[in-house]
């Protein structure tokens, strides 16, 4: 059980690097040439622009050695027929594709690692060992799939119907959808192209707070069932701070705090707080009212402490948190959108704002169908890993 | 009646009280004073009935929200527990996949279609953005409603012998789980209603100028951070209001 404790924690390892390699940004030209009363820009939108961190590319068009033109990328038209470069620069993500790949890491290494430590601590301290059985897998597995797939189909319906509505034919709007190219977006670069670069972002936000917010709400809710002292009485009314004070209020108030203090360039650590902050005592106190009492005749049998609290106990918020873990990992995404776009952090949140703000409905259908791929995908594995590391789940 | 319930509807009283009873406006962006003592609003409006509006149309909005979402559960979910298996099974599905839709980027897709986009905001009207809200949140307690009506040992049995299920009987034998799934629904529908809104408020600016809510003042106070006033009273009238919600939720639970 310690090897998959290592491996769970090499995944959280590997996925918060990738997203981290994913957010890399570097100098990038593309490069034409023509001759001719206007010049063409090249073909650009396909390249990872970092539009949200960088801005968007910019055109530059040189005659005879000479700048003559730098600004928004058009045509640009001559007096007279000559030889001209068409220069498009700007920053990219080069490696912005391996974004998904993290995400799915994270969250596979967070599970996996909740699981397995569970385990790792109950063959510790019950001396018991753990065994994968195989009854029941292939029909739970069977149903999870059956449910992604019409799951996928309903979205697929509704983002379909979406691009009737903006005035393309069913044909179009399925041969988009099947080759997943949904055009440009804003800036005029590619929408896959603007959401693989805002999910590196939304990775790694994502992965930190989400491994706390995970592994410190389930140490406190244990920690909280032990003792039923202070912790208890915090969690217990963490679920009313935790609403109240929701991600969004307090990265304003934090906004608030940077001001007074000065701090005009809020980093990384203030949407970690504002996402971690709430959620761990939301999670925290689901789980704390959601673990079974120890029945009495079990209490009764005269087992020592350590027993009750880490077969029994344990066992059961494992259960509590298996079944829930990819519910929360759902609404911490959805807190994040909000908490982005308060601090301009540059992930998807902010990428819907801006295309919102300025009328871009193919980045929003392209966020809209992405959003719910990984939702579903993100469910499906988590399942599907719980139910093959504790059959209590198939059920 | 419990304290809670006593203090949410003082409260609204207040609330409601100085949104009709308009207090002198001054000078915009006044801090708090002995003459306005919650400062004023960017329109010189006193912030006393600024918040006051936010707070009616917050509720008003949860209010709609909770009604339309806490019908079409108790409906649906009822129609789904007393129908034979296969239907049952069906309803289920639609269920399971409105919850699975992904509720925010789908809002904000509608919201653009129907909307008007002004460069830093979504002007989208405020009764319309309230139907698409109820109209993608009620699965998930018609679910539960279906799978309680379900679980009934009468039904169940009736449903298994009858060749078609009388309705008043059905509606008799269902009443009471109706009655106490409708008040255990009903807040935090509402609850859900103001939650949702305030994600479209806050990630896109979704909102509309003539039904100002807590998440408009909140929002815009996050482009005024000298003006500490316009955020942190929302911030506390919202903090207050959502408490208070969730607080009586769980009494009546």
């Amino acid at each position: 059980m310690r090897i998959l404790v290592w491996f769970s924690l090499f995944l959280l390892v590997l996925g918060i690097l990738i997203s981290w390699i994913s957010t890399i940004t570097q100098e990038f030209s593309v490069m034409d040439y023509g001759y001719g009363k206007i010049a063409f820009p090249p073909k650009y939108s396909q390249y990872y622009w970092s539009v949200l961190v960088a801005g968007p590319p910019r055109g530059e068009v040189i005659v005879n050695g000479t700048v003559i033109y730098k600004g928004i990328i058009e045509e640009v038209q001559f007096q007279k027929n000559q030889f001209y470069v068409y220069a498009v620069n700007g920053k990219i993500q080069p490696y912005a594709d391996l974004s998904p790949l993290g995400l799915l890491l994270i969250l596979l290494g967070t599970g996996l690692g909740l699981r397995s430590t569970a385990l790792a601590l109950q063959e510790k301290y019950v001396k018991e060992s753990f065994e994968i059985e195989g009854k029941g897998l292939t029909t739970y597995l069977a149903k999870r799939s059956g449910n992604l797939i019409s799951s996928l189909i309903v979205i697929l319906i509704i983002t379909i119907l979406i691009e009737i509505k903006s005035g393309f034919t069913v044909i179009k709007a399925v041969q988009h959808l099947l080759t997943f190219n949904l055009g440009n977006g804003i800036y005029g670069v590619s929408v896959d192209s603007l959401l693989l670069t805002s999910l590196s972002f939304t990775d790694l936000l994502t992965g930190v707070s989400f491994i706390l917010t995970v592994y410190l709400s389930t140490f406190l809710t244990l920690r909280a069932y032990s003792s039923k002292g202070y912790i208890y009485f915090i969690i217990s009314r963490w679920k009313y701070i935790g609403n109240a004070l929701s991600s969004w209020v307090i990265g304003i108030g934090l906004l608030y705090l940077g001001n007074f203090l000065s701090y005009h360039h809020p980093n990384f650590i203030f949407p970690v707080i504002s996402l971690f902050f709430p959620y761990i005592g939301i999670f925290a106190n689901k789980m704390l009212f959601s673990i079974q009492t120890i029945p009495r005749e079990v209490i009764a049998k005269g087992l020592t402490r350590e027993i009750l609290m880490y077969k029994h106990v344990m066992g059961n918020l494992m259960l509590v948190t298996l079944s829930t873990i990819s519910a929360a990992f759902v609404e911490m995404l959805i807190a994040e959108f909000l908490v982005e776009s308060i601090f301009g952090w540059p992930g998807l949140g902010t990428l819907a704002r801006i295309s919102v703000d300025s009328g871009n409905m193919r980045t929003i259908e392209g966020i809209l169908l992405f959003y719910s791929t990984l939702v579903l995908m993100s469910n499906a594995i988590s399942d599907m890993v719980y139910g093959f590391l504790d059959p209590r789940v198939r059920k | 009646m419990p304290k809670s319930m006593i203090f949410f509807i003082i409260f609204i009283i207040l609330s409601i009280f100085f949104y009709f009873f308009i207090l002198p406006s001054g000078k915009p962006l006044q801090p708090p004073s002995l003459e306005y003592p919650l400062g004023t609003y960017l329109n010189g409006n006193n912030m006393i009935n600024t918040n006051a509006d936010a707070i009616v149309n917050t509720l008003i909005f949860g209010f709609i929200v909770g009604i339309i979402e806490t019908t079409l559960a108790l409906s649906f979910g009822y129609f789904s527990g007393i129908s034979k298996r296969n239907i049952e099974i069906f309803m289920a599905r639609v269920m399971d996949g409105v919850t699975a839709l992904p509720r925010i980027p789908l809002l904000l897709a509608i919201a653009l279609i129907y909307g008007t986009p002004t460069g830093n905001s979504l002007i989208s009207n405020f009764f319309f953005v309230i139907l698409i809200v109820a109209l993608t949140g009620w699965s998930n307690y018609a679910r539960q409603v279906s799978k309680t009506i379900s679980e009934n040992k009468i039904i169940t049995i009736s449903k298994e012998l009858l060749p078609k299920f009388p309705f008043y009987l059905s509606l008799s034998l269902s009443s009471t789980s109706l009655k106490i799934f409708g008040k255990k629904i009903i807040i935090p529908a509402m609850v859900d209603g103001i939650s949702t809104y305030t994600a479209m408020g806050v990630i896109a600016g979704v909102g509309d100028p003539s039904f100002p809510t807590l998440t408009t003042l909140l929002t815009t106070s996050s482009k005024l951070l000298p003006d500490w006033w316009l955020f942190l009273i929302p911030a506390l009238l919202r903090a207050v209001l959502v408490v208070s919600l969730l607080y009586i939720a769980d009494k009546v639970k």
